[in-house]
């Protein structure tokens, strides 16, 4: 009994605090949802903590914990809820993103903030479903609920043109989980011309999966790895990003950097690598070949962008570049390290959108072009962004630099080009990061910055506590990796 | 935790500063510099006088191998790889230490003259967390702790360098500082994957003793060499040095003359036994060492400020430490590292009394006579001025004389390179003494406006200035403080040291009295020059290049392939969303809805329908 309800409280909750936000007043939906994501991160924590604070991996398997339960006996599709040393991360990395985005300050919380807070805990739910899931079909329809608030979001506080974004975004996330859904039923069908029945249970599938030869094999794999390819995304299927992000509202553009772009990462590790092992080796080349290429193509393009929204974006593609190099070494150690750059980028990014919607609270329209020299007016706002961006060019010391060594020390013996290859990355982010940082905050303050300021202060209180507490959280973790790698 | 607590000190130190400083202005009040240079120089002179301590308990072991070691905890373990956080003190580490902490503690005394003006409590908790990283450099027991510290004085190097942000000139030389030595830590990084790749480990004293094969071993020294052309500003990775004069003056003298340039010798000594291990990585070195030596020697002759002469100064004076190292020497180098930090911090900091009296003039041509307003400057800079021409007895003559020795009796030691270095260390005395008599005699040329101002500096920096020479003068008196065993080959010319020390010491005579007859009267104004114009070439070729490329990669395949075909396929659902919006809303709501009903009418015929509905 104890064992269900620890893991169903992580889908019921936020279900329970998305009904209360439609009775909260329209005033305090945003302390509410603080609030109320606190202290579900409070509670994911000590109910993770076990398999969080795990001294080896023996111990950590030793401590998940697997709820079934029957559901649609037709497919064979049970709920079948997992929580176990690579769930527990993205479960967590989960909560804390929600607080970061529902402290974020904005139009959501004046036009129809019922509706973003309703979304937001929505949101959770979907990707706690989808993380906790161990059974195909469930997790497809998890992963599907997901777009339902992204698109809320964007569609009713994007920026202008925000129509073609969120129709493109659909457009190439749909196509790519359209053809997973192919590949599941397809899957399926295989293993029911075996006999045994329809069982969408992962461990079920994997010895079908392992029975396709060839062609067959190949064009299965193909529509799993499309989807979370998209998801992530990698170069070549990065298109609809840039548009999306950018046209986004602050807290929407967080939840994708942070957590949705993870959703990628974790399908890629739980499903396709237990269920293709032989066709991720036999391809292996082309996985590395196209993480390497997306580290340094979307660095050029960070480099390119006048946008700081824009930056980050493709920054964001960058770094999940290195992450994935780390997932398609196909060793345990390199998915380990992935996953620790994972939680790494989740945080910074999360930081790092957060700073920059305080600075556009600050400041109107900031163009990279010319200094705006924001720093000495804002000195507190710019330290804590300037320690974000030394974590995000991955300076030692920071969480987001073991997480980058390890992968490329794991991926070298793998392939030496290609670490080289997203080794430059390295320099080109330090170039791009260190750019949008200067040209922000650098250089004598301009008179029209002094007028538009004059309603705000320097960061502070609440905000203030929140960032600190996360940066503290990326050096500590930095220094202590061995509660994410566990002896891997 | 002795050695611990030397390194933590400093970080204690920025800990309290940074806290003053914004504790001061969340109540809108001023951080004085008084307050934040008393906390960070206090914890520096802590930190020095526990490293004195640590040095006696070291010699108290007997030196030889003994080190001190201390692990606080394990940093990273996966795959194979185990990677402690700790410190390992031994003679080759104690010897930086006691420069770092040492000569870091005078400077951050002079700051607090220095900066008085336009400094803030900022400053000291950069010169702070600088030497922290940098003894996490030359105390750390992996080569991950290493690269912390290698990579933490870069930043703590960026942060001084672009000091006063509000001049973008600054935050430019700053980001070239940050950058071209993130190319070089390239090689940092990939020496630990290859070394890691073959002998398993990362641990220094592992590492070092590993045998590699040939042709690794020749790898992982390019490597690591790369990575010494960044940090210690040699050819190809040296021209962000120049630009790095744009901070404070005492950030010169301490970053980028004494201490934290001259990581890269300390990296090479470190693994000495595995860099010694390929003939073609010795080559290598002593040829990039000398030709740096000589370039920047050269282009020292065409500079006008103040600072930058010393800049390439240092370049080339580093330029002869790798020669030393390269030619299998590399406790000469040490010996010359220490010297160096000696003499040329004097200098710099002299440097500063100088530009400071002046309120900001660094033109050496409008300077001359000081030699009367500013008596103590003058007597400490002569010092230092002998020093680096290796005039005896000062420091600089015995490890500048050793390295020219070591050219042609270490194992891999060759006529050519004790040329390239004599000739070098002849252009050194001509442009210090071109720099001596411009700024300190003959007749003023010192603006009106400046005169008016011009004054002695106060004690604090004056103390500095005195302690400082004194170490030059003494400081090669008691030879080299390291020893290498393995490097020690049977001379393979019997050159005796006395025709070495003849030529050494007229070559500089000579330098020194060419230039003195040029510039000691009638001096006509100069031009600043940069015979060699890599740094031009350098921005042309790959600043723009990047440029390029991005702007390529941005236009022809972002914009003209990827987001085009997502157009394109836009295009063609919007032909038939078009007949949708008739009967929904056409926003995002309406796709929504259909793909929720699409999805439901799916999973409905998948429960409902016969078994082999599945068969597709």
């Amino acid at each position: 009994m104890e064992i269900s309800d620890s893991l169903s409280f992580l889908l019921t909750l936020p279900l329970f605090a998305m009904v209360l936000s439609l009775f909260v007043p329209k005033g305090v939906q945003r302390v509410y949802s603080i609030f109320a994501s606190l202290l579900f991160l409070g509670l994911t924590i000590y109910e993770a903590s076990g398999i969080l604070f795990a001294s080896s991996s023996e111990v950590a398997g030793r401590l998940a914990v697997e709820h079934q339960l029957v559901w649609l006996p037709q497919l064979g599709a049970r709920l079948a809820l997992r929580l176990d040393s690579v769930s527990v991360w993205f479960v967590v990395l989960n909560a804390l993103t929600a607080v970061i985005a529902f402290s974020t300050k904005g139009i959501w919380y004046r036009k129809n903030p019922k509706l973003f807070t309703a979304m937001g805990f929505f949101l959770i739910f979907g990707l706690n479903a989808a993380f906790l899931s161990l059974d195909l079909v469930v997790f497809y329809l998890a992963y599907e609920s997901v777009f339902i608030p992204m698109i809320f979001m964007v569609g009713v506080w994007g920026e202008k043109q925000k129509a073609t974004a969120v129709f493109r975004f659909f457009l190439m996330s749909f196509l790519g989980s359209i053809l997973m859904l192919v590949s599941i039923f397809y899957l399926l069908s295989k293993q029911f011309k075996t006999g045994i029945g329809y069982s969408s249970y992962l461990p079920d599938l994997i010895p079908t999966a392992g029975g396709l030869q060839g062609t067959e094999a190949l064009l299965v794999f193909f529509g799993f790895f499309l989807a979370f390819a998209i998801k992530v995304p990698l170069v070549p299927f990065h298109a609809w990003l840039k548009d999306v992000y950018t046209l986004a509202p602050f807290p929407a553009t967080i939840w994708m950097s942070a957590i949705l772009s993870k959703l990628g990462v974790f399908g890629m590790i739980r499903f396709v690598g237990p269920l293709f092992p032989g066709v991720m080796l036999s391809v292996q080349g082309v996985l590395l070949t196209l993480a390497a290429v997306s580290v340094v193509y979307a660095a050029l393009l960070a480099y390119r962008s006048n946008d700081p929204k824009s930056l980050l974006a493709y920054s964001s593609i960058s770094h999940l570049g290195f992450v994935m190099l780390g997932v398609f070494t196909l060793k345990q150690s390199g998915g380990a390290s992935a996953i620790l750059l994972s939680v790494g980028h989740a945080l910074v990014s999360g930081i790092l959108f957060f700073l920059l919607s305080k600075i556009a609270e600050r400041k109107d329209g900031i163009d990279l072009t010319n200094p705006q020299g924001l720093a000495s007016k804002y000195p507190i706002l710019f330290t804590a962004l300037f320690v974000a961006v030394l974590a995000s060019v991955s300076l030692p010391g920071t969480l987001n630099f073991a997480g980058e060594f390890l992968v490329l020390l794991n991926a070298y013996p793998v392939s030496a080009l290609c670490t080289a290859i997203a080794g430059m990355g390295a320099v080109l982010g330090a170039a791009y990061m260190l750019k949008f940082f200067q040209q922000m905050g650098f250089g004598a303050p301009s008179p029209e910055s002094d007028s538009a300021v004059a309603k705000s202060e320097d960061l502070g209180g609440y905000e203030l506590i929140l960032v600190f507490v996360l940066l503290i959280t990326v050096i500590f973790c930095g220094f202590q990796t061995a509660i994410f790698l566990k002896g891997n | 935790m002795i050695i611990s607590l030397l390194v933590f000190l400093p970080l204690l130190g920025f800990s309290l500063t940074a806290f003053y400083h914004f504790s001061c202005s969340s109540r809108k009040k001023e951080p004085t510099v008084a307050v934040g240079g008393f906390l960070a120089t206090g914890a520096m002179v802590a930190s020095f006088c526990v490293s004195i301590v640590a040095w006696f308990k070291l010699r108290s072991a007997g030196f030889g191998d003994a080190s001190i070691e201390e692990s606080l905890f394990s940093w990273m373990k996966v795959g194979g790889l185990q990677v402690d956080f700790g410190f390992r003190f031994d003679r080759l580490s104690a010897v930086f230490t006691l420069v770092i902490t040492g000569v870091g503690s005078l400077i951050h005394l002079y700051s607090i003259g220095y900066m008085e003006n336009d400094g803030s409590a900022r400053y000291f908790a950069y010169l702070n967390l600088f030497c922290f990283m940098m003894l996490n450099l030359v105390l750390g027991s992996s080569l991950p702790q290493v690269f912390l510290g290698w990579e933490g004085v870069g930043l703590a190097s960026y942060l001084l360098i672009g000091f006063w942000s509000q001049e973008m000139g600054n935050v430019a030389a700053a980001q070239k500082a940050f950058i071209m030595n993130r190319i070089g830590d390239l090689g940092l990084l990939f020496a630990m994957f290859l070394g890691f790749k073959f002998a398993g480990t990362l641990d220094l004293a592992q590492l070092s003793a590993f045998a590699f094969r040939p042709d690794v071993a020749t790898i992982f020294g390019l490597l690591i060499f790369l990575a010494c052309t960044g940090k210690s500003a040699q050819i190809p990775l040296f021209t962000w040095l120049p630009d790095a004069m744009a901070g404070p003056t005492p950030v010169s003298a301490l970053i980028h003359a004494a201490t934290m340039v001259t990581s890269g010798i300390y990296l090479l000594g470190r693994l000495n036994p595995v860099i010694a291990q390929s003939p073609v990585v010795m080559s290598v070195i002593g040829a990039i060492g000398a030709a740096t030596a000589l370039m920047a020697a050269i282009t020292a002759c065409f500079q006008t400020d103040i600072k930058k002469v010393l800049a390439y100064s240092t370049i080339s004076q580093l330029g002869f430490m790798f020669v030393a190292c390269g030619v299998g020497a590399a406790e000469t180098g040490v010996f010359h590292v220490m010297t160096h930090a000696f003499f040329k911090a004097l200098l710099f900091l002299g440097a500063g009394s100088v530009i400071h009296a002046l309120s900001g003039t660094q033109d050496i041509f409008k300077m001359g006579g000081l030699r009367r307003v500013l008596p103590w400057t003058f007597w400490t800079f002569t010092v230092g001025w002998a020093a680096i021409l290796g005039l005896p007895p000062f420091s600089g003559f015995f490890s500048k004389d050793g390295i020219l020795h070591e050219t042609l009796v270490a194992s891999h030691g060759n006529p050519v390179l004790f040329g390239i270095l004599a000739f070098s260390a002849f252009l050194t005395a001509f442009y210090m003494t071109r720099l001596y008599v411009l700024v300190f005699t003959g007749d003023s040329r010192v603006s009106e406006e400046a005169k008016k101002h011009i004054h002695e500096s106060p004690l604090v920096m004056v103390i500095p200035l005195v302690v400082l020479s004194i170490a030059s003068l003494v400081g090669g008196w008691f030879g080299a403080p390291v020893r290498f065993e393995e490097t020690h080959a049977a001379p393979a010319h019997g050159v005796s040291e006395a025709v070495i020390m003849v030529v050494s010491v007229g070559l500089a005579l000579a330098g020194a009295y060419i230039a003195y007859r040029k510039y000691s009267s009638n001096v006509r104004m100069e031009l600043s020059k940069d015979p060699f114009r890599i740094d031009e070439f350098y921005l042309s070729f790959f600043g723009n290049g990047v440029k390029k490329a991005s702007s390529m990669v941005g236009r022809f395949l972002e914009d003209g392939l990827f987001q085009k075909m997502l157009q394109a396929s836009g295009v063609a659902v919007d032909l038939g969303g078009n007949l949708f919006k008739t009967v929904q809303t056409g926003s995002a709501q309406g796709y929504l809805l259909m793909m929720v009903l699409a999805l439901i009418g799916l999973v409905c015929g998948l429960i409902f329908g016969v078994p082999g509905y599945g068969n597709f």
